[in-house]
């Protein structure tokens, strides 16, 4: 029998035992928790492949002593002192007994001590990971080359030994393949992990580490419900034996082909005849491997070519330094570009084209785009900052050595925009460029409103303010060789904040109520105004037509008089009376008259000129009016 | 029974290229480190520092755990603090924020000393805060916050901690303070408040001065608009005074024709008033002997030299 895949299960078993120690090691040594879970997961694979490795060394061993005693037997066949009486695997000190007893008591248990061992190391792990502070970024590249080359090297060995399980008589070997299998699966995670730790993604290398540890729990479990099933599971004499500490999950997870045998079934079940017996199903399967192995040519030879955006430029790196300008200078500019493959020359890439943005005063989104109200928060976090505040009745400066220096807050929505001018000094000179920009700016903020009254901050002095700021900006940029020139800085908003933004609103309506009450005193003079005027006017031209009136009917009459002072002087008696009793003939014309008869006044004559007099003229309905014959008859009536 | 009883599995000629591939790149990563631009390595062997690599390249070692070559950024990093509460010299609280701009200056240093810019981050926290708290202890309120930009000090602060802190940073952690900046002031939370509840009462005394201000202002403008109209009106009524006192002169002047015969004058004037004051709605009782009623009582002609005596009323 060949020893090879024997072999190659005991190299799996002691490799997988000096990884865990050395994952164990590697976990004070890199700090990486996810070399925690490797290690029991490492563990848990090698003692599997121990296991595996023994029951084959048994079965061999059992094997090749058949075979010699049969040899013996052929030898000797008329018997002997030493002839077999018996079965082989009774007689004691065989290797029939050993592996017999082996598979007896040895073999069920490997599969519960495993399963106790990885819960408790499940449990123990989950417990430290609970307790770790949050997690940082941080370049873990050594760990991640580490995970990276034991995983595919496991890999490889576990596909070794679960191939060679498919050959007769090899199936002990397959759980020392899947085990290995998984194994390697878990470490190619934990080196995804790393990765994007160092890509700045810490919480997924967190996220790796417990799932790793869920694996591990969810294994040992399994291990100890294999062993329970075990327990009631019929055997006979003959039965081939069982291997408790084989895991289904792992053997799920390492085995492609039984994911392929999957999906063919499906394939073939959902198309009605045999798809993964046909020639494209075959050719695929063939060249699977090559194609793989093409595709990662392919995607290295890429690594050969560097393609820059509109608005990039880059710096080309050979073996880490800018390369020199004798050999082509370092400078790329957007475009197509070869260079030497990956790790030999590297690109690394500036927006230098690009107008960048950062921004003071504020964080996160806007909050409502369509209006921006001081009384409502204009993005998602808004920093006041501190103002000087002068007296607000003298406007003086408060004098020098008093402790207590009124403040006021405001709060400053500051845009800066920049773009990269200096390539080296921006991609060496600082980690994150962006970050000091951003930090400059707020501290020529906070300088500049610490120097100012809020109202000057707020009112006519905004633009100065924007413009110290801007200046010193600029300024401390160029101080710190960040690489970039600052084109724009902007006092997007100056506001009082928030929680106090409805009182400086009302002072504005209360501004807007002075004009209104002071428009309303105006209204009142225009209407009073004119009117007075015109009713003036009114009184002086009637007293005009008055004295006109005055002065004319005086003359008039002046006039009027001279005639008829001619007129009476001819015969005034005769004037007099005719003038008199035209008069009274015009005067009584129309009122009602009552003539008393002098001197016997109880005799009252009554003269209806005009229309009929009312019953009487002193008692009113008390004397009844004298018969008369109609209208205008005259009458008399007595008089008590 | 031989090996060769059983055929052999198919070996897989792609499969161990792929293998052989990774581990000539597990290999590679382990023995070849390149230094970027910008970076800092110190090199270890079985935990013992060789030596600091300060210029970028490509370096070999011997695979892990024989050699370690440790990586670091030695850009300058920004370290961005926390509000920070601290006291001012005339015991006032304040919030401050710093940043401080550091690099590693020596790499061996750094490795022993700190290990990871984590722990570089919280050393130096600890570090410039220590010396924030010293020196803005030194300095009153309003060397922070005042409206006269000379007597501000925050330049000086900023100095005065970087001064402080850098040659403790390089000596302890192998760090170099490129810089350190105020970045923002504060209050501590009940404070804020009450400066909003100031600036509130403020704003409120603003807005109650404008409102009394445009009051007044109505009540001024209509107190002289009345004025106005009253003074314009007493003007009128006076020059209408003086208009209706020229017609009385002019009618007075024509009224001297009347001397020459006062009694017609009188006879006539009274005949006028007679005439004007019966109006349609009157009422008249005359005597009997009244002309030319007396005719009605049998009277003979009367003379009409007598005067007529008239009386009504309404």
């Amino acid at each position: 029998m060949e020893r090879t895949p024997e072999r190659a299960a005991l190299f799996a078993a002691i490799s997988s035992l000096l990884l865990a120690v050395a994952s164990a090691v590697g976990r004070t040594a890199e700090g990486s928790f996810l070399f925690a879970p490797l290690a029991a997961l490492h563990a848990w694979a090698g003692l599997v492949a121990l296991a595996a490795a023994l029951r084959e060394f048994f079965a061999r061993r059992a094997a090749e002593e058949a075979v010699e005693a049969e040899a013996a037997r052929r030898e000797s066949p008329d018997g002997s002192l030493f002839a077999r009486t018996g079965d082989a695997a009774d007689e004691p000190f065989s290797m029939a007994r050993s592996a017999r007893l082996f598979e007896r008591w040895a073999s069920p248990a490997v599969a519960p001590l495993l399963g106790a061992g990885l819960v408790a190391a499940a449990w123990l792990q989950a417990r430290a990971l609970a307790a770790l502070p949050p997690p940082e970024a941080a370049v873990r590249t050594p760990a991640a080359g580490w995970f990276g080359a034991v995983g595919l090297a496991l890999l490889v060995l576990g596909r070794y030994l679960v191939v060679h399980a498919r050959a007769p008589g090899r199936g002990r070997l397959r759980a020392a393949g899947t085990a290995a299998g998984a194994t390697a699966l878990a470490a190619l995670a934990a080196a995804a992990g790393c990765l994007a730790s160092g890509a700045g993604y810490p919480a997924v290398e967190r996220g790796m580490a417990g799932g790793l540890v869920a694996v591990a729990g969810l294994l040992g479990i399994e291990q100890i419900l294999n062993t329970l099933l075990e327990l009631y599971r019929p055997r006979g004499r003959d039965a081939a034996p069982s291997s408790p500490y084989e895991s289904r999950i792992a053997r799920r997870l390492c085995d492609p082909s039984a994911w392929m045998r999957g999906a063919a079934e499906s394939l073939d079940y959902q198309f009605g005849f045999k798809v993964s017996q046909t020639w494209l199903a075959g050719f695929l399967g063939r060249t699977l491997a090559p194609l793989l192995l093409f595709q990662i040519a392919v995607l290295y030879a890429l690594t050969s070519v560097a393609v820059l955006g509109p608005d990039e430029e880059g710096i080309l790196e050979r073996l880490g330094r800018p390369r020199a300008e004798s050999a082509g200078g370092w400078r790329l500019g957007p475009g197509f570009h070869w260079k030497r493959p990956w790790p030999f020359e590297t690109v690394r890439r500036v927006p230098a084209r690009r107008l960048l943005e950062t921004h003071v005063g504020y964080e996160g989104r806007v909050t409502n785009p369509d209006e921006t109200l001081w009384t409502r928060p204009h993005f998602e976090r808004e920093d006041p900052f501190l103002t000087a505040a002068r007296d607000g009745a003298t406007s003086a400066v408060p004098p020098a050595g008093e402790a207590a220096v009124p403040v006021n807050l405001v709060s400053v929505n500051l845009p800066v925009e920049y773009r990269v001018t200096n390539l080296l000094q921006y991609a060496y000179g600082h980690r994150d460029p962006a970050a000091a920009l951003r930090a400059v700016a707020t501290r020529a903020v906070t300088r500049e409103a610490a120097g100012r009254d809020l109202f000057d901050v707020l009112g006519a002095g905004q633009a100065g303010f924007a413009k110290a700021v801007g200046d010193r900006v600029r300024d401390e940029a160029a101080a710190l060789g960040l690489g970039i020139e600052v084109t724009f800085v902007g006092v997007q908003g100056v506001h009082p904040p928030v929680p106090i933004a409805d009182a400086f609103e009302s002072v504005v309506g209360a501004l807007e109520e002075k004009e209104t009450a002071t428009l309303a005193g105006r209204a009142h003079a225009a209407r009073v105004l004119p009117a007075a005027s015109a009713a003036a006017e009114a009184v002086r031209l009637a007293a005009l037509a008055r004295r006109d009136g005055q002065v004319l009917g005086s003359r008039a009459e002046a006039e009027q008089f001279l005639v008829r002072k001619a007129a009476h002087d001819r015969s005034p008696a005769v004037y007099r009376g005719r003038a008199h009793l035209q008069t009274v003939q015009d005067a009584l014309a129309k009122p009602r008259l009552f003539v008393v008869a002098a001197p016997c006044d109880a005799e009252v004559l009554q003269l209806n000129l005009e229309e009929k007099i009312p019953s009487t003229l002193f008692d009113p309905g008390a004397i009844p009016v004298a018969p008369a014959a109609g209208p205008g008859a005259a009458g008399t009536e007595n008089r008590k | 029974m031989s090996g060769h009883d059983h055929p052999h599995p198919p070996r897989n000629r792609w499969m161990l290229a792929l293998g052989a591939l990774v581990l000539a790149l597990f290999a590679l990563s382990q023995t070849v480190v390149i230094v970027r631009q910008g970076e800092a390595a110190v090199r270890t062997t079985f935990g013992r520092v060789d030596g600091a690599i300060a210029e970028p390249g490509l370096y070999g070692r011997w695979p892990w755990p024989v050699q370690k070559i440790e990586v670091f950024d030695a850009r300058t990093q920004v370290l961005e603090g926390a509000l920070e509460q601290t006291l001012t010299q005339d015991g006032r609280p304040v919030l401050m924020s710093l940043y401080t701009g550091w690099r590693i200056a020596d790499p061996v240093r750094f490795l022993e000393r700190v290990g990871t810019p984590e722990q570089a981050r919280r050393n130096l926290a600890g570090l410039v805060g220590h010396w924030r708290n010293a020196t803005v202890g030194r300095h009153p309120f309003e060397a922070l916050v005042n409206p006269d930009p000379k007597a501000l000090k925050l330049e000086a602060i900023e100095m005065a901690i970087a001064g402080a802190a850098g040659p403790e940073a390089r000596e302890r952690y192998g760090i170099e303070i490129a810089t350190v900046g105020i970045r923002s002031l504060g209050l501590p939370q009940a404070i804020t408040e009450k400066v909003f509840d100031r600036m509130r009462a403020e704003r409120k005394a603003v807005a109650e001065r404008y409102r009394s201000e445009g009051e007044s202002e109505a009540v001024r403008i209509r107190a002289e608009a009345d004025s106005a109209r009253d003074s314009k009106l007493a003007a009128a009524d006076a020059e209408a005074r003086r208009i209706r006192a020229e017609g009385d002169a002019a009618a007075a002047e024509a009224y001297t024709v009347f001397e020459k015969d006062p009694g017609l004058a009188l006879f006539l004037r009274k005949l006028e008033v007679l005439e004007q004051t019966l109006g349609q709605r009157s009422t008249v009782v005359l005597g009997a002997d009244a002309p030319p009623f007396d005719l009605l009582a049998g009277a003979s002609n009367a003379a009409p030299a007598a005067a007529p005596s008239t009386g009504g009323g309404k």
